[in-house]
Order: structure tokens, then C-alpha cells, then sequence
């Protein structure tokens, strides 16, 4: 419909740069165990600022195990490794299957991907400096929106600019 | 040394990397087409189509016509123009094949060739990264290219499960979930059916055996293939597989026998629950005994 304005994609990221990037778990976001090895995460559901209940989600047996690999120091790759050799699977199944999951975890703001610097010399730079840009108009729609105040928006814009400076100087 | 695997998939093998995989399947009884891809870009894509048996006799199709026609079937298509950079031959699987090389926005090989064994044409297309070179690719793209077997049956290969099954069968209709595959093969009267879960240790854990698993994950497709299945049915057999086997007498006479047999089991060593399934008239139960002796799982 035209009326409707279609959502900004993120600009994607090469599937190699995901892969080498290490998944770490929400900061502050806690979970429980039971005696099987079952994962359930507490997710504050929040009115305004206020927290006002805490939803459970459940992983099943498979979920659980991968969970507990997600340790903020065990990249994808290290992950898809793991896989094949605890659930014999090919290498396929696991880098399809294991992006799946995270992918679900990364849009209920679970977990998040902690990204390589990109490769230089190759196009992983300028998606990078894609992805820096991209950021920055989202900085400023929350701006726009009083989402922030003005001292942080200026303060994360200006390492954004830095960042993307750093990244053009180094490629030229 | 670049490593490479080889890929059996709707009647052709071939080879090529290791790490790229089929992307896309498809294909009917007289056609066949699958594509395979790197994990960031598509690498190839092949296809074959049966010629009608007076095409055969008067040799009408050509390879250098097939390849002109796709390569201005493209330009039209994308309103792009291309262009034809280098014509030659090569052989395929002792075929006779012309190939063209073109570009747009990108480089394409693409070759023909027809197979008098399997009466087919065919047309592979290579999609070309910057630095890699056609003589390279080449050197272990064609010679890897098996389109006839002196075999009785086609090898198929899927996330690491290899099996076979008989070349008067035809690939029917597939499901290609990762790691769940569905599959079905016809010939005049018989069904052949494959499916596999891998996982299978985690997912029993979940149910209580492997009956129950049977009754909340077998995928519709199956039902549908092997008509009046159902996990109910299922009993152990002397080999320890869950089997349904139905018998049904057909005909004025009741002379016709016709059989179902759907076979499951869990396989430790591949950590994959199996089921292999038969619907058709007694004397193609050879058919599925194959099959199943076939199935071999191995780890890339």
C-alpha cells in the first residue's frame, strides 16, 4: 500500500563476517536451569519503564545445549564445530539449523552478535561503513523522538563518524 | 589443494568444492534441474530435459543452438545486453559439448551436450567469481560430470545420507527442509518414499519412544504417498524397525497383490531417524529392500 512507508532493512551482512562473530547473551537478561539441562529465560515485560511481570521462555533439550555455548567468547564457526560433532550432523545442517536459532534469539533481543572488524582489502569494509550509516539514522529517528537526549546523541554520532573516518583511511 | 565433494542428485553427478551445497531442486519426470551454491554467491545451476523419441531419430536439437537460446532467452528476459566472448567444445562424460562464454553483470560458462544413453539434453551454467579462471574450473568442473551409468540404479546424495534407488523410478516430489527431507519416487505402479531427522537422540528424548515420535513428526507428505499410513499401524519387526506392512488383493479375481510397507528406525551410529516406505504391487518389494540396504550416512 503506499500510504504505508516500508520499513529500512539493516544492510546485510557477508555470511563469512557472521560467521566468524561471537554471539553473547543480552546484558542483565537472566535465566534458570532445571535438573535436565533445561534452559528457561526470564524476559522483563515492561510498561514504560517499569517492569511489570517477568515471561518465561522455554528452550527445548537442543536450544538448551546450544544456549549454554553462547558464552561472549565462542564465535558461530566455534559453535557449527561443536554441532557437527554432538549431534553428528554435516556442516550444513549445522550452520543452517544454528542460524535459525540465533537469528530468533538476535529478534527477541535476546542475544546479540558481537561482529569482526571487517577484513581489509575486501567488501567487508564498506559494509561495514553501510552498516555504521545505517546506525546512525536510527540514532537519529530515537533522537528525533526524544529517545535519547542531546548529549548522548552527539557523543555515539561523533564515534560513528570516527569509526567510518578510521575505516575510509585505512582502504585508501 | 582445493578439496572437493561430490554431488549425486536427480540423475547426474558431479563435483565441485567443498563447502557449497545444493540450493534449489526441481524437476518433473522429464526434466530435472538443481542448483548449487557457494555459501555466499550461486555457482551452477544444471539442467536436463528427456527428448520425445522422434527428436532422438531426426537428432534436431543441437548443443550450439541450446546454449545461443538461453544465452538470448537471458538478455531478453533481463533486457541486458551480453556478450559472447568465447565459443568452443569440450567433452562430457564422452558427449560431445558446446560451450559459450558470456557476461553481463556478471560471467557465465554455460555447455550443453546430449546423452544418447538417458536420451537427454542437457545445459549447465557457471557462474563465474572475479579471479576465477575457466580453464581452472574447468579442469575439475567437466571431468566430474557422470550423466549415464552402466548402473541399474541412480546414487543420490542429501546432507550427508547416500542412498539409491532404481533408474525406472522418477523423482515425483520432495520436501528439502534441512536436516528432514522428504522425497518420493514413481515409476508406473510403485511408490518409493525416503525420509530422515536428524537429531534423532535429542527428539527421543523429547518423546517417550520412537512411536510416539512417529505420531507427532512424520510429515504429511508421507501420509499422502503411502495412502492409509498411520503410526498406529506401526508394529516392531524381527529386525527391530517399526514397520506397517498392509497387503490388499486386487483385480476380478483378486490375483493382484498389492502391498505398503513403511519402515522406521533409529540409527545410532548417524544419530538420524530413518523411514523408508513402498506402496505398488508385490513383486516391487526388491525395490525398498534395496533402498534401505543402500542408505549409508557420511559425515562431510
Amino acid at each position: 500500500m503506499p500510504f504505508l512507508k516500508k520499513k529500512e532493512m539493516p544492510p546485510k551482512i557477508s555470511p563469512e563476517r557472521l560467521y566468524r562473530s561471537i554471539p553473547v547473551i543480552t546484558p542483565g537478561l537472566e535465566y534458570e536451569e532445571d535438573a535436565k539441562g533445561i534452559i528457561r529465560i526470564l524476559v522483563p515485560v515492561k510498561s514504560g519503564t517499569q517492569t511489570i511481570r517477568m515471561a518465561k521462555i522455554k528452550l527445548d533439550g537442543i536450544g538448551s545445549r546450544i544456549w549454554k555455548k553462547i558464552d561472549g567468547k565462542t564465535s558461530i564457526s566455534e559453535i557449527v564445530q561443536w554441532m557437527k560433532k554432538e549431534f553428528i550432523i554435516t556442516e550444513r545442517e549445522a550452520e543452517i539449523s544454528l542460524s535459525m536459532f540465533i537469528k530468533s534469539l538476535v529478534d527477541k533481543k535476546l542475544v546479540a552478535l558481537i561482529l569482526p572488524p571487517p577484513k581489509p582489502g575486501t567488501p567487508e569494509v564498506q559494509e561495514e561503513i553501510e552498516r555504521i550509516r545505517f546506525e546512525i539514522k536510527e540514532l537519529e529517528k530515537a533522537y528525533k523522538k526524544k529517545k535519547v537526549d542531546e548529549k548522548t546523541y552527539r557523543e555515539i554520532r561523533e564515534r560513528y563518524e570516527e569509526a567510518i573516518k578510521e575505516l575510509e583511511e585505512k582502504e585508501m | 589443494m582445493e578439496e572437493f565433494e561430490r554431488e549425486y542428485w536427480l540423475e547426474v553427478e558431479l563435483q565441485h568444492p567443498k563447502g557449497w551445497s545444493i540450493g534449489a531442486v526441481g524437476g518433473s519426470v522429464t526434466t530435472g534441474f538443481f542448483r548449487i551454491d557457494s555459501r555466499t554467491a550461486i555457482k551452477l545451476d544444471l539442467k536436463w530435459e528427456k527428448q520425445m523419441e522422434e527428436k532422438r531419430v531426426r537428432s534436431k536439437v543441437q548443443p550450439v543452438l541450446v546454449v545461443n537460446k538461453f544465452i538470448e532467452g537471458y538478455a531478453r528476459k533481463f533486457r541486458k545486453k551480453t556478450e559472447v566472448y568465447e565459443k568452443g567444445s569440450v567433452e562430457v562424460c564422452g558427449h560431445k559439448a558446446y560451450f559459450a562464454r558470456w557476461r553481463n553483470d556478471t560471467e557465465v560458462a554455460t555447455v550443453s551436450w546430449i546423452c544418447n544413453e538417458e536420451n537427454k539434453v542437457f545445459l549447465l551454467n557457471y557462474y563465474f567469481e572475479p579471479g576465477e579462471e575457466w580453464e581452472k574450473v574447468a579442469s575439475w568442473l567437466i571431468p566430474g560430470i557422470t550423466c549415464h551409468t552402466p548402473e541399474s540404479f541412480w546414487k543420490y546424495r542429501l546432507f550427508g545420507v547416500n542412498f539409491k534407488i532404481p533408474k525406472d523410478y522418477k523423482f515425483f516430489a520432495g520436501k528439502l527442509t534441512i536436516g528432514r527431507p522428504v522425497l518420493i519416487f514413481k515409476n508406473k505402479e510403485n511408490t518409493l518414499v525416503v525420509h530422515w531427522c536428524y537429531f534423532a537422540k535429542e527428539f527421543l528424548s523429547m518423546y517417550e519412544d520412537l512411536l510416539e515420535w512417529c505420531k507427532k513428526e512424520i510429515p504429511k507428505e508421507i501420509y499422502a504417498a503411502i495412502g492409509g499410513f498411520s503410526p498406529h499401524r506401526l508394529k516392531p519387526d524381527e529386525a527391530g524397525k517399526l514397520a506397517m506392512v498392509e497387503t490388499e488383493r486386487r483385480g476380478i479375481l483378486g490375483k493382484s497383490l498389492r502391498v505398503k510397507i513403511v519402515k522406521i528406525w533409529h540409527d545410532t551410529d548417524s544419530n538420524r531417524i530413518f523411514l523408508t516406505g513402498y506402496s505398488g504391487p508385490q513383486e516391487g518389494i526388491e525395490d525398498l529392500e534395496e533402498l534401505e540396504k543402500s542408505i549409508k550416512f557420511q559425515l562431510d
